[in-house]
């Protein structure tokens, strides 16, 4: 009786004695780590993330180091400790980790939309700006980097972009900042080219002629009677549009006054139809000179002759050598209506152009 | 009589006492009995150290092999199970009675899935690997492609001059390429893929462009 006493007094002290492992806790803190590893907190919430970790595995130590010992003489509350502690921090890191992240994609989504919008001004406002070879490599593979990235994005893939992103930034900046002060210093003229045209217009209008207005930024040919806008057409210039002519071989387009000096019909030009320009006037010439004076070209760079208005137009690039085609079906409108003398006013635009601000 | 009484009852104290410690010297006995084997049962069962080690060399192969990148869920999942066999493991040691029967299961379970996952990992990298190869070969055609067509493109009275826009993407994207097969032979199989995807479209959407404005052209011609 006593023996048996003492056997059942014995286990229910050991049962007593015998210490509770946090099972528990280690498997909510399992749960929770699981759970912001799934918000990427390794990623977004680096810092608690990183603390949850250690003390879930610290909690595991705990465990480990006092099941070594005899059952009487272990404690599991160090490990209960650590093991509630890796919950906090796994729990802050899933909260952190789900803002930051949002946080972080919306500002990387919103700088690559920011560099779309800029791209894609090269697509419009400053898609005829003749660039520089080096220029329109660097546009060419900032747009494969900008999709890249975009690509990147959808998929959740933030890797490195905040790196990428300013390589993109500064390589696109540099490609804006040039179309913007080209332009800029492109609508500095408008004023005077405005003058110019109203000018003619009035005088067309006096003298009862026919006028040929070129815009070249908005690609128009507009032809007016007696100070009448009679038709526009669209046109095509030289791949360096932009700016006056300097030399041949510039590829641009002359601004100023001039007129026919010949009609070349059907055979007498490579070009369908052609009217042959008086370029270069003596204006041009006088400029030439200083320019080469002034060590703007070289020295033994030539003035350039045959500009024309031709056809051959509708390809929709600028491709001409710095004179302005029109389609084959607009110059046979325009045969007629325009004789030799006509005056012909190129001018770089008549509106200040949208910079893309 | 009294010296008789007194003599057997000394007799039959000697023997309560013999008995007393016989009895003691039983319970002791026992107790000591019950206390190793108490301790004996306590620490009978070994801790499966083995299967511990191969599990974990199984999720080393698995994370050698490019696990971590190639199916992220499916090592992350292995690892979870991992967490949970070293758990069971110490909730075994913790107990009374150590029955390492469920943990060995788990852990034996843990190396098979290791195994699957390493399976799963070389697939996909080889036909990750076989997409790229291919991708690439397909892009360098788009290339190629463009640049013929580029050659039968309208141009004005300088040639070349008016496609160097189209040339310079065309360019850029051979250098991606370029850039995609060095990034290919450092192991970095999902950057190249994704470079490439970018590259095959932009390289496609530029020979449609030009197949439609060779064609309009053309019609513009006759």
């Amino acid at each position: 009786m006593g023996l048996s006493a003492l056997v059942v007094l014995l286990f229910l002290t050991g049962y007593v004695l015998y210490p509770k492992p946090p099972l528990d806790e280690l498997a909510l803190a399992r749960e929770k780590l699981a759970l912001a590893e799934k918000q990427k907190a390794s990623v977004y919430a680096k810092g608690n993330w990183k603390k949850a970790k250690t003390f879930y595995d610290s909690a595991m130590e705990s465990w480990s180091r006092e099941n070594e010992r005899v059952f009487f003489l272990r404690s599991y509350e160090e490990s209960r400790v650590f093991a509630n502690k890796s919950i906090d921090y796994a729990e802050m890191a899933a909260q952190e980790a789900k803002t930051g992240s949002k946080k972080l994609v919306n500002s990387f989504s919103t700088r690559l939309k920011n560099i779309g919008v800029q791209l894609a001004l090269f697509d419009g406002t400053y898609k005829n700006l003749p660039m520089s070879k080096r220029q329109m490599s660097l546009l060419a593979s900032s747009k494969l980097k900008h999709q890249e990235m975009v690509n990147s994005l959808e998929k959740g893939n933030t890797n490195k972009m905040e790196q990428r992103l300013k390589v993109l930034e500064s390589g696109v900046g540099e490609l804006v900042v040039f179309a913007k002060t080209t332009l800029e210093e492109f609508s500095r003229e408008v004023p005077t080219w405005k003058k110019w045209v109203n000018s003619a217009i009035e005088s067309s209008r006096k003298n009862g002629s026919a006028l040929i207005v070129v815009n070249k930024y908005d690609r128009e040919f507009m032809l007016y009677s007696k100070g009448k806008l009679q038709a526009t057409y669209p046109i095509e210039l030289g791949a360096n549009w932009i700016g006056d002519k300097l030399r041949s071989g510039d590829k641009t387009t002359p601004e100023g006054h001039y007129k026919v000096l010949k009609r070349k019909a059907n055979g007498q030009t490579k070009y369908y139809k052609a009217f042959l320009l008086d370029y270069p006037n003596e204006e041009d010439k006088k400029r030439f000179k200083q320019n080469k004076a002034n060590g703007v070209i070289p020295q033994n760079a030539s003035i350039g002759n045959l500009i024309e208005i031709h056809g051959d137009g509708g390809k929709g690039l600028d491709w001409t050598d710095g004179c302005i085609a029109l389609e084959n079906t607009y110059m046979d409108k325009i045969w007629k209506l325009v004789p030799e003398n006509t005056p012909v006013l190129i001018v770089g635009a008549l509106s200040i152009p949208k910079t893309g601000n | 009589m009294i010296d008789l009484n007194k003599k057997s009852l000394n007799q039959g104290i000697l023997k309560t006492k013999k008995d007393d410690r016989l009895i003691m010297k039983i319970k002791y006995t026992f107790i000591s009995a019950l206390i190793i084997g108490m301790i004996g049962l306590t620490s009978c069962a070994d801790v499966p150290q083995a299967e511990v080690d191969a599990a974990n060399a199984a999720i080393e192969a698995a994370k050698t092999a490019g696990a971590e990148i190639y199916v992220e869920d499916q090592f992350q999942a292995l690892n979870d199970s991992m967490t949970v066999a070293m758990a069971d493991l110490e909730e075994q040691k913790s107990k009374f009675f150590k029955n390492y029967s469920s943990t060995i299961e788990k852990l034996n379970a843990v190396t098979e899935q290791a195994a699957q996952v390493t399976a799963n990992t070389n697939e996909a990298i080889e036909t990750l690997k076989a997409e790229i190869t291919e991708t690439m070969t397909e892009v360098q055609g788009l290339v190629a492609e463009g640049r013929t067509l580029i050659a039968e493109a309208p141009r004005g009275k300088e040639g070349t001059t008016a496609l160097v826009a189209i040339k310079a993407e065309l360019d850029a994207i051979e250098v991606s390429v370029n850039e995609s097969n060095t990034m290919f032979q450092n192991g970095q199989l999902k950057p190249t893929m994704e470079k490439l995807s970018v590259a095959r479209e932009k390289a496609s959407s530029i020979n449609t462009e030009l197949t439609e404005v060779i064609s309009k052209y053309k019609t513009a011609r006759k």
